[in-house]
């Protein structure tokens, strides 16, 4: 890894086609759950790996480990392609969603790919904050200041998502498919 | 957090997704080389301004020292009925003075930034030779109080001496005086923009000529008799000649002018009475040139419907633009006042790499170790079977590419900052091409990699024979070596905005040329 560090740090563009190889289908999944689309995903790979290696210059790897620095710059990529995209956040809804709703029994059943197929399938704005607290671990207010929103819009965006998931997962327990 | 978002987050922790990374990475790697074409033309456009500077300072540096101006003098205040006398003045004889503007100007009021006068009317205008003769009425000046800057001024002037006296508001927007130029602020007047441009002096005219080289007004007073013009108006054209202003006609001057320069003695050393060097204007000079340069190609594809656009992506992922190049040379014709117009000949190369990047696998069928079964110790049997290689080769086929233009650039322009040695001009026009060739191979809309060659007659070759006017700007600075021979530096923006391409090819293929152009200039 440290050769390829150092590589990168040079510019040398074997390495970094080689560090690329090795993060990008990590990096698309990551990708993949804030896209609606394939394509989507790939733009948003693309403009991240760029980002990485025009800022490889600024990771310190005493500071954090490489793949961690780049996944956090595929989120802030996704973040912004969103925010390019859906200038207009949709506004929060009156309607309260409990905070902690029934948790489905054959959620354990589910592989990666339908879970991304899941996340695919909610509206943009209830996906961006699904996965920047279920997944990413972030807070409502850390999410209200990096999409712009109230925090209560945060807390809305999620409970919406997760009935939907719920709703969703309990469709496809209903046609045999779990 | 739910049982499906801990689940969720688990399965997706470090979940790889199937993605075409070749592709991915060559879109990358454009990106990447992208940033490096912007850094080279930031320093390309560098260079030629450092160029530009480099050659201003040097011109500055070696500009004659400034002669210290001799202590002023005080001037006579000689009677009205003594001016009629200076028409028959000798050349070497000082005019008199005929007043003082001081103390009719109101004291400056200053506002900040801008300072307030309010000058005394019938004062004799010093602002650009000839152009017109004295102020008349009040004249409001907005000063920087840090000195001449920068300076508005908006005044009311007259021209007496012509036929039938006119009036006019005049606005000036000045900016920091330049070596060459004298300006003064002495409370109640001043000498603005200076010239060596030829100064057309009518019959019986009285005129003071301002000597260069010195940081205050000292004044040569020169009067030309009205038997030294031969013709209607003659110009006056010397290095040392730094200002001409030109009085009234002496029949105009019944009421006194109001104006006297504030010191008549000017160094022995820069007195150039007797001007050995003036020369009869023509007016319009012819000029021609010859130049050479690169150009940094900025290169766009465009699909011309959305079917297209994966020609258009595969075309710019293959080719990669080098370098531009123009050779050239230009005739043309250039009035006194600065304006031009001119035409000429270029010829103007574009090379482009064309980069085809292939993967080709084999299987191999190979016979190799597929079992071991270890019966005892030191009993081992090995179990051979044919197995498959597969074996990746990856080639990169490179092809030199060019697209060649003949064109005659037609322009107009003007110059400017005009001193002994140095001019700046501006120039803009059209380049009309008479003849394209290329000889490039290129993704072809069927996806394949084709040649195509200049002469082709196919109905679907791709490019056109002609490629219709271009744009161009042109900024440069010219710097005279001899007499009439210059060396000159120059950036230029050529704007190929029509595509290359026929009416019946799916792409549009333009280019933007930045450039810069070193070159020789002879004007007669």
């Amino acid at each position: 890894m440290e050769h390829l560090i150092i590589g990168c740090k040079q510019k040398n563009p074997a390495r970094q086609r080689e560090l690329f190889g090795l993060f990008a289908p990590v990096m698309m999944t990551v990708a993949r759950r804030y896209a609606a689309t394939n394509t989507e995903a790939e733009d948003i790979l693309q403009e991240a790996f760029v980002r990485v290696f025009r800022a490889f210059d600024q990771f310190d790897p005493a500071k954090g480990v490489l793949e961690a620095w780049i996944r956090r710059i595929v989120v802030n990529t996704a973040i912004q392609h969103w925010r390019r995209r859906h200038k207009n956040f949709p506004p929060s809804s009156e309607e309260h969603f409990p905070e902690n709703p029934v948790a489905a029994d054959a959620d354990a059943l589910m592989d990666a790919e339908e879970i991304l197929q899941l996340i695919a399938g909610l509206p943009p704005g209830c996906r961006m904050v699904f996965n920047l607290y279920a997944i990413e671990g972030y807070a409502h207010v850390e999410i209200g200041q990096m999409l712009g929103i109230a925090e209560s819009a945060s807390r809305s965006q999620l409970a919406r998502a997760r009935k939907q998931l719920q709703a969703a997962v309990f469709s496809l327990q209903k046609n045999g498919i779990l | 957090m739910t049982e499906f978002e801990q689940n969720a987050r688990q399965q997706l922790a470090n979940y790889g997704s199937a993605v075409d990374t070749e592709r991915l990475w060559t879109k990358i790697e454009l990106d990447l080389q992208g940033d490096k074409r912007r850094q080279k033309l930031f320093w390309f456009w560098l260079f030629g301004l450092v160029l530009l500077v480099a050659g201003g300072a040097f011109w500055r540096l070696k500009q004659p020292a400034d002669v210290p101006a001799a202590a002023p003098q005080a001037l006579p205040v000689v009677p009205a009925a003594a001016i009629a006398r200076t028409e028959k003045q000798d050349v070497k004889t000082p005019l008199p003075a005929v007043g003082d503007a001081r103390g009719r100007a109101a004291s400056p009021l200053t506002i900040g930034l801008a300072q307030v006068q309010y000058v005394a009317p019938n004062l004799t205008y010093t602002g650009p030779a000839g152009r017109y003769l004295c102020r008349k009425g009040p004249v409001l000046t907005l000063r920087r109080p840090s000195g001449p800057l920068s300076w508005v001024q908006i005044e009311t002037r007259c021209r007496p001496a012509g036929p039938a006296p006119s009036w006019g508001l005049h606005t000036e927007l000045g900016l920091r005086p330049r070596r060459g130029q004298t300006f003064v602020e002495s409370g109640d007047y001043q000498i603005g923009r200076v010239s060596e441009r030829p100064v057309p002096i009518a019959r019986g005219q009285n005129v003071l000529a301002h000597t260069t080289g010195s940081p205050l007004p000292t004044v040569e007073p020169v009067a030309f008799e009205k038997a030294s013009f031969a013709a209607q108006r003659q110009d006056i054209r010397t290095p040392l000649l730094e200002k001409i202003e030109i009085l009234a006609p002496l029949p105009t001057l019944a009421q006194p002018l109001e104006f006297a320069p504030r010191a008549l003695n000017t160094p022995a050393a820069l007195s150039k009475t007797d001007c050995p060097k003036w020369r009869k204007n023509r007016g319009i000079h012819p000029y021609f040139g010859l130049y050479g340069g690169a150009q940094y190609p900025i290169k766009s594809l465009t699909a011309k419907t959305a079917e297209f656009e994966d020609l258009a992506q595969r075309r710019t992922e293959t080719e990669t633009v080098l370098e531009g190049v123009a050779v050239g040379g230009y005739l043309g014709l250039k009035h006194w006042s600065g304006l031009l117009a001119e035409g000429g000949l270029e010829y103007n190369r574009i090379n482009e790499r064309f980069d085809l990047k292939s993967v080709t696998t084999d299987t191999i069928g190979r016979i190799g170790i597929t079992g071991i079964i270890v019966n005892a110790p030191g009993d081992t049997t090995f179990i051979q079977d044919s197995i498959f290689v597969v074996e990746e080769t990856r080639s990169v086929k490179k092809t030199f590419n060019h697209y060649q233009f003949l064109q005659i650039p037609v322009a107009i322009g003007y110059e400017w900052l005009k001193n002994d040695r140095w001019t700046m001009y501006v120039k803009a026009g059209v380049a009309i091409n008479i003849r394209f060739r290329q000889k490039a191979e290129i993704i072809n809309p069927a996806g394949v990699p084709e040649k195509y060659t200049s002469g082709n007659t196919r109905p679907d070759y791709p490019f056109r024979s002609k490629v219709g006017l271009t744009p161009f700007i042109n900024l440069g600075a010219r710097y005279r070596l001899l007499n009439g021979l210059s060396v000159f530096g120059e950036l230029r923006y050529l704007h190929r905005g029509s595509s290359i391409t026929t009416d019946l090819y799916p792409l549009q293929q333009r280019y933007g040329l930045p450039g810069a152009n070193l070159g020789v200039h002879v004007q007669f």
